[in-house]
């Protein structure tokens, strides 16, 4: 649950743009390196999210400016030569400021329902 | 690689960079090795994106972090929306650029235009209150000629009697050989009859102007330096009052010297009394152009009323001369930008037009985008944002769009501007004055506002009031109409430039068609003053005149040559009053002028001009024997309508000869009417007289060679022999004379031409969006259509519809209003009418053409359209 303190800061970091959504999504499943999660992003949004390289290392520095992720110490990679690669993980602040979106979009999907606003 | 991550800004880099590297690395890797380069590229274009995004937003102050209640200051949330558009528009490249460009084409153009306009005719000259200089023009109650000259006794009146006006003098511009150190040099002088400084405000900056004593029959030559030929002369020793200086041969003094950077008329080397014979030039003896000073406080039209109640009264004093003679007055401005005034504005509606197409496109994609932003629009304004801060973040986004399009039309139009200027015409006046300057960037400036006003404003208010409407949130196709009504204008004003241009094209076709009358081909020509001094009899030109045609027809490789006072194309120029002696003498001057020209034997076969009947000038032709005289066609038809004009006897006033002859000529012979001043105006009616009777001075020296025979050294080498003191002005070939006669049409023409070429492509952009974007959002429908049956070309119908329609309308639309505009281009056609059929049915078959091929594209995308596919997309 969040403190009062938290709902706070989470108000200013809404509503999540739809890139920032996905790349938490990714990471509260599991930490991932750059190119790990580049791949992931593409896979999971079926192609609704556009990222790239540039965009997504722009999303990186803004979730890590804000606290939303961490980053977490280098380590190797599986399946490769001994490569460290730096990984990314989803921080408390982060996985609270997702609930948060999807909260605030589930009540925005039933007031249009209510409307009676179909898909 | 690592280069790119310089381009970020320096935190971002420290933040991330080594992360980057390592997943481009690992991407490079992943991938076969035959596709590593492509995607290098592609992570180098994509990095390049996000670091210029990144460099923007680091500009851009970031709003205090505070919480959400209290950021409500009109500032932040302004810093916030500007933060928002720039980041909604980044992300949409493809769109930004394609508006930006296309905003960037019309405003540049346009400004390039503007800048040619202003530049040109709004300008004022570089006189002090140029606004108040003037020239008197005359013209007649019963006919459209209208004059520029003025006879002495006519000017001697308006100078007494007019009092609008401070001041007026008569001058001319001479060509004569100045003398200095020994070498002759051809140099232009203006002739005044009074001080022309004074008329202009200026002070000599030595001695004394001119003055009407100077220009009395008895006085003593003088002559005031223009401060350029003080400087290269005496290298601007002021002892130079009273010295002597050559001109053509005649001792005149130094009696005062010009302001620095003053020279009226253009590029005179100094100025010298008139010398126009005051006894005997009467009052048809239109000798002198004019130029005068309003007085204070008295407009152009007050003056011109002044000088036409004058005119009436000269007309009662004098009616053998006057009666239908009137005078009026000009400024200075006016007549020197007349010739150009009406195109460059035709050019600037016409490039408006460009302008108009530019924001209907932009507005366009405006709309499409809208639709498509509909949903994300429904849910901001959902979550509480007014349609206020909607209205003001589109309207951020537009005007941003148009800042980056009017930024980059300077850039656009400083191309187009100096492309324009290699293309002007060498006669285009004043074009010194043409840069962008800060009228231009005040005009690109209004401009872009209207535009925004356009695209930005009425598409922005539809939007942020239909989004308050929850029902949009349906993303269904709205606005349909205005989009094919944009098309609509669009395609109309597009046909109209191609029409503009297609009848520029077809005129221009006609005018290199012209028979000229004579062969220009292969005519090399220069031109030469015999001096008074050296040549100061009859005898000595005319035996000059022989000896220089025989040296010249013995060069090899020569094939013809002849000389002729005026020629074809050239610079001097007379006009005279022809009085045939079968007749009574008419009371109207004008109804016999003619243009005049003193000619060797051979020159209408050097220059392959056909004799129509009796016979052209031979040897036999000289001083002593009867005075004779060739016509042109025009004259023999006109002045001769029912006899044969050979063997009529005529007479009239020019004569370069010291001798006094009152003798009559007799017309020898007719030849084919020659364009010798104008290239479209109908020929003048023609008179040519021997030179070997005639004596001119200044004279055109035409040589026929074989194509790609230089005989300039060789007759350079010739005139020293005969005269080594003779200056000569550099050669040229007549096809040279030809092309810079052309010049402006085709000057006009290109310029059309560009401006219908942008219209059209910007036309079809317009269209291939707008199709392809109504065919997305008819996919549900179409698929539909085939899943029940319908065949491709059914589908493709369907499609084409949207885009036929409004092209047709807009073609009639365009032709109509075709009709009318071509009127405005009547002047500068030649030869065809401006509802010539021709361009009429071709214009909106081309454009038919092009829209077709616009729509094609998205129409058979549409076919390929799979039911299932589409369906499941739309998630039904």
């Amino acid at each position: 649950m969040s403190t009062p303190n938290h709902a706070e800061r989470i108000k200013e970091f809404l509503p999540l743009s739809a890139a920032d959504c996905h790349v938490l999504m990714a990471l509260a499943r599991q930490e991932l390196y750059g190119y790990a999660l580049l791949q992931t992003l593409s896979k999971d949004s079926g192609g609704a999210v556009s990222m790239n390289i540039g965009s997504l290392y722009r999303a990186l520095d803004r979730l890590l400016r804000r606290g939303l992720i961490l980053q977490v110490e280098p380590r190797e990679v599986e399946k490769s030569r001994g490569k460290k690669r730096r990984y990314y993980g989803i921080s408390a602040l982060g996985r609270l400021a997702l609930e948060a979106e999807v909260s605030r979009l589930e009540s925005f999907v039933k007031l249009a329902r209510a409307e009676g606003i179909q898909p | 690689m690592r280069w790119i991550l310089k381009v970020f800004p320096r935190s971002f880099r420290e933040r991330m960079a080594a992360d980057v590297v390592d997943t481009m690395d690992d991407a490079l890797e992943a991938a076969p090795t035959g596709q590593r380069s492509r995607l290098r590229r592609r992570l180098l274009a994509q990095l390049a994106w996000a670091a210029a995004v990144e460099r923007v937003h680091s500009w851009i102050p970031s709003p205090r972090p505070t919480s959400h209640h209290e950021r409500s200051s009109f500032l932040e949330d302004c810093i916030h929306d500007l933060r928002g558009a720039l980041g909604t528009l980044l992300r949409k490249p493809a769109f930004s650029s394609t508006v930006i460009a296309t905003l960037a084409i019309g405003l540049g153009s346009s400004t390039a235009m503007f800048t040619v306009v202003h530049g040109v005719l709004m300008e004022p000259l570089p006189y002090a209150d140029s606004e108040r200089l003037v020239m008197l023009y005359r013209h007649y109650t019963h006919r459209p000629e209208e004059g520029r000259t003025m006879s002495l006794p006519d000017l001697r009146d308006v100078q007494e009697a007019a009092s609008t006006l401070d001041g007026i003098i008569g001058y001319y511009r001479d060509n004569l050989t100045l003398l200095t150190d020994g070498t002759p040099e051809l140099a232009s002088f203006g002739r005044t009859t009074n001080g022309l400084l004074e008329i202009f405000s200026v002070e000599p900056v030595l001695g004394r102007d001119l003055t009407a004593e100077d220009a009395a029959s008895n006085a003593e030559p003088s002559v005031v330096l223009a401060y350029g030929l003080w400087q290269r002369r005496y290298g601007g020793d002021p002892s130079v009052l009273g010295t002597r200086l050559d001109i053509s041969g005649e001792a005149h003094t130094v009696v005062g010297v010009g302001p620095q950077g003053f020279g009226f008329p253009d590029g005179v080397q100094g100025w010298l009394p008139s010398l126009i014979d005051t006894e005997h030039c009467g009052r048809s003896c239109h000798a002198v152009s004019t130029v005068g000073r309003l007085a204070p406080n008295v407009d152009v039209q007050a003056a011109t009323d002044e000088l036409t109640a004058l005119g009436i009264r000269l007309g009662e004093a004098f009616p053998e001369t006057n009666a239908q003679k009137r005078f009026g007055a000009r400024t200075l401005l006016a007549e020197a930008v007349a010739p150009v005034q009406s195109t460059l504005w035709i050019l600037l509606g016409a490039v408006q037009l460009v302008v108009l197409i530019a924001a209907a496109n932009v507005a366009n994609l405006v709309l499409v985008r809208g639709t498509q932003r509909r949903r994300e629009l429904a849910v901001r304004s959902a979550l509480g944002a007014d349609r206020q801060r909607l209205f003001r973040q589109l309207m951020l986004e537009n005007t941003l769009l148009t800042i980056a399009g009017g930024v980059a039309g300077l850039v656009v139009g400083q191309v187009a501007l100096t492309g324009l200027l290699r293309l002007a015409p060498d006669d285009l006046p004043r074009v010194v004055n043409v840069a962008l300057d800060t009228e231009a960037y005040a005009f690109i400036t209004a401009l872009a506002l209207a535009v925004l006003l356009i695209f930005g404003l009425f598409p922005a208010m539809g939007m942020a009031r239909t989004e308050i409407r929850s029902r949009a949130i349906a993303g269904t196709v709205t606005g349909k109409q205005s989009r094919l009504a944009l098309l609509t204008v669009e395609t109309a004003l597009a046909l109209v430039l191609l029409l503009g241009a297609g009848l520029m094209l077809r005129s221009y076709g006609e005018l290199t068609r012209i028979d000229l009358g004579f062969n220009p081909e292969g005519i090399t020509r220069f031109f030469l003053e015999l001096p008074d001094a050296t040549y100061d009899s009859d005898e000595k030109i005319d035996q000059f005149t022989r000896a220089l045609e025989a040296s010249l027809s013995s060069i090899p490789g020569v094939e013809g040559s002849a000389l002729a006072f005026a020629g074809p194309l050239g610079d001097n120029y007379i006009l005279s009053v022809l009085t045939p002696l079968d007749r009574p003498a008419a009371a109207d001057d004008i109804e016999y002028e003619m243009s005049f020209d003193a000619v060797t034997p051979d020159f209408f076969e050097t220059l392959q001009i056909e004799v129509l009947r009796g016979r052209v000038f031979s040897a036999q032709d000289r001083a002593e024997a009867p005075r004779t005289l060739v016509v042109s066609r025009t004259l023999a038809e006109r002045y001769y309508p029912d006899k044969d004009p050979i063997g009529e006897q005529v007479k009239f006033a020019i004569s370069f000869s010291e001798e006094p002859n009152d003798a009559p000529y007799t017309i020898v012979g007719v030849v084919e009417d020659v364009r010798a001043y104008s290239l479209t105006d109908a020929p003048h009616p023609a008179i040519y007289a021997a030179q070997a009777q005639t004596f001119a001075r200044s004279l055109n020296v035409m040589v026929r060679t074989r194509p790609g025979v230089d005989v300039l050294p060789a007759v350079n080498e010739r005139l020293r022999a005969l005269d080594p003191a003779l200056p000569v002005r550099a050669a040229s070939t007549h096809q040279g004379a030809l092309a810079e006669a052309f010049g402006p049409q085709r000057f006009y023409l290109a310029l059309l031409t560009a401006f219908a070429s942008i219209a059209l492509v910007l036309s079809a952009i317009g269209l291939y969006s707008v199709v392809s974007f109504l065919t997305g959002q008819r996919t549900r429908e179409l698929a539909v259509r085939t899943a029940l049956g319908a065949d491709a070309r059914r589908v493709v119908r369907l499609v084409l519809r949207d885009a036929i329609r409004p092209a047709l309308i807009g073609t009639a639309c365009g032709l109509l209003g075709a009709a009318f505009a071509a009127r405005l281009l009547e002047s500068q056609l030649y030869g065809i009418s401006s509802l010539d059929a021709l361009t009429y049915a071709t214009a909106p078959l081309i454009l038919l053409t092009v829209t077709l091929a616009a729509t094609l594209a998205p129409a058979l995308r549409a076919t390929r359209i799979q039911a299932q596919v589409a369906l499941r997309e739309e998630g039904v």
